[in-house]
């Protein structure tokens, strides 16, 4: 080893922190280096000066003014010892409440369906009384005018269609023509029965019928007393009178959704019919082949094959007369809903007093159902909330470790 | 004398001021002592070290008794010191600090003419006056050092602690620092004689 080596380990050396060979070494250099045994006895002089060096003693009244500073501290670390409560304090009180809120929440949108409905039938009723005309005489415009275009269409291809199948199929009877109208309709109305009853009056007039009426009898919104309807008809009137029935539910009622539909099945109708023919004429020449059939084999294979084509004639037949059926009964499904009168003058009215009472009756009873729902709720989380409070509780002790050693 | 430091320390967290005192009662002039050798300003040291301690007693909830406790405080003190400094420096770059800096310059730039002239301190008696000043002039890192380890006398495993870094860190530290004080003390007797 070299001098300077030997020169970086004499602090070392001094304060005795070189491990036994080291130690060795440095001993046998500086018992032949005069150089080195110089430096080190130089070191040791000046540690040997440092270690006794006479300091300067804190000036008069430094421990009192300590006192002082410390007695200081202490009232400013109660302040912020309870600062830190209310702060810690309202973090956990915030995240109660928001766990609880959304809970309860969450909670009553599936506990309480029932109210749920009745709000959205109130808020449908607001939006058509608070603006009746623009809605539906936007949807009604909407609906009237694709509906129109659409029949315009229709009667326009139908009317093609007429002269070219005139001209080439003149010699087959003439075809019919195959156009399925429906229509799709909500509406509301003040008085349900009268408006069912002559509705059902009027589509028998028209020669159909009825084919499905639904009633449904609800409370009305958070009262009741007072009882409202709501229906779901379905309604079979023949093909001509179809245009006449939705005016009439136009002007009889307030219709603020109307779909209509007109399909040509003409296409489909007489594809399936001809279909149909030549079905019926494989049979009869089945049936002859069945009246020569020689043998038990023949039979049995001819009479598969008749059952096979028998059956489908058959399933084309109903889908005829179901296209027929549809063609020539239109059909409307009908949705109605009961709206109550709006009931606004002031004598209807309760006495002040008693609404209020009930107001507050009200209110103390939402009170006792939120404080319910929010200890259920907090019972119920506690699954969640525990680990989470374990977990806040750890990151808030790593943090502040962190802390001190910063 | 642990169990009682024990008491006193949980004391303390209550908020007791006089178990705090007793707590420091060994350790307060030393925390003086060692800001005003860092900070050379004596009320800068008396300001420093006070806010310090008080700081100690604030924070003695976090206090976590991974080293002991007379550590721990030490290692405030030393901070809010260096930080004083570090802040003071900043702010206004004094003229003393220059003209050290320059000195210290000069000084290393002969020392490597004097590495082979070493009698010089042999023969030449140097006072306390002399290694005192030598230490003010030294860089603050190793001034801090050299007060912890020479003139305090705390252990290397505690000065590691106090300064947060590692052993090693602390020896060869410790080491520069001491041929650096040796160096300009070297200086100051060329000039004297």
């Amino acid at each position: 080893m070299n001098c300077n080596e030997i020169k970086d380990m004499l602090s070392l050396y001094i304060d005795g922190e070189l491990d036994e060979n080291e130690k060795k070494t440095v001993e046998e250099h500086v018992g032949i280096c005069e150089s080195c045994r110089n430096e080190l006895e130089q070191y040791q002089k000046i540690i040997n000066v440092l270690q006794n060096l006479i300091e300067e003693e804190p000036p008069k009244g430094y421990c009192k003014r300590l006192h002082e500073k410390l007695l200081k501290a202490k009232q400013q670390k109660k302040i912020s010892a309870r600062s830190k409560w209310v702060k810690y304090g309202s973090i956990a009180a915030a995240f109660v409440l928001v766990v609880s809120v959304i809970y309860v929440s969450s909670n009553l949108r599936m506990g309480s369906s029932v109210k749920n409905e009745n709000s959205v039938a109130y808020d449908r009723d607001m939006q058509a009384t608070e603006s009746p005309a623009a809605p539906s005489e936007g949807a009604e415009m909407y609906g009237l005018g694709t509906n129109d275009s659409k029949i315009e269409e229709q009667e326009s291809a139908s009317g093609g269609n007429n002269t070219l199948m005139k001209a080439s199929l003149s010699i087959e009877e003439e075809r019919k023509i195959k156009i399925i109208k429906s229509g799709k309709i909500t509406t509301q109305t003040e008085g349900y029965d009268l408006f069912i009853n002559n509705l059902i009056s009027k589509v028998e007039g028209l020669g159909g019928y009825i084919e499905q009426n639904n009633t449904d009898v609800n409370n009305w919104y958070g009262d009741r007393d007072k009882k409202i309807k709501s229906g779901y008809l379905k309604l079979r009137v023949p093909d001509e009178y179809f245009e006449e029935l939705v005016i009439y539910l136009e002007t009889e009622s307030d219709v603020y959704q109307k779909n209509v539909t007109s399909t040509d099945m003409t296409k489909e109708y007489y594809e399936k019919d001809n279909r149909v023919k030549n079905l019926e004429l494989q049979e009869t020449h089945l049936r002859e082949l069945f009246a020569n059939a020689k043998t038990v084999e023949e039979t049995l294979l001819i009479e598969n094959e008749l059952r096979r084509v028998r059956t489908e004639i058959d399933a084309l037949n109903i889908n005829l007369s179901d296209i027929d059926d549809r063609a020539s009964m239109s059909t409307i499904s009908l949705e109605v809903q009961e709206v109550l009168k709006a009931n606004l003058s002031m004598s209807d009215r309760d006495n002040v007093w008693e609404r209020a009472k009930e107001g507050f009756v009200n209110t103390i009873n939402g009170i006792v159902d939120v404080t319910e729902n929010i200890i259920i709720s907090l019972i119920s989380v506690t699954p969640i909330l525990v680990p989470a409070l374990i977990i806040l509780v750890i990151v808030w002790i790593k943090l502040r470790k962190n802390k001190t050693k910063s | 004398m642990k169990d009682n430091e024990l008491w006193l320390i949980e004391q303390s967290r209550k908020g007791n001021v006089e178990a705090f005192e007793e707590l420091i009662k060994e350790h307060k002039k030393s925390a003086y002592k060692i800001a005003l050798r860092v900070l050379r300003n004596v009320e800068d040291a008396e300001d420093i070290s006070q806010e310090a301690l008080i700081k100690v007693f604030k924070n003695i909830q976090n206090f976590n008794m991974q080293s002991t406790f007379k550590v721990w405080m030490y290692r405030i003190v030393v901070n809010a010191c260096l930080d004083f400094k570090r802040k003071k420096t900043i702010d206004a770059y004094s003229l003393d600090e220059t003209i050290k800096f320059d000195g210290n310059n000069e000084v290393k730039k002969e020392i490597e003419d004097n590495t082979n002239n070493p009698d010089v301190m042999i023969e030449k008696n140097f006072d306390s006056k002399m290694v005192s000043d030598a230490v003010n002039k030294l860089d603050d890192d190793f001034k801090t050092i050299i007060i912890l380890r020479d003139i305090k006398g705390f252990s290397y495993q505690e000065i590691s602690q106090i300064l947060s870094c590692n052993l090693g860190t602390v020896k060869s530290r410790l080491s520069r620092a001491r041929k650096n004080l040796k160096q300009i003390i070297e200086e100051e007797i060329k000039i004297q004689y």
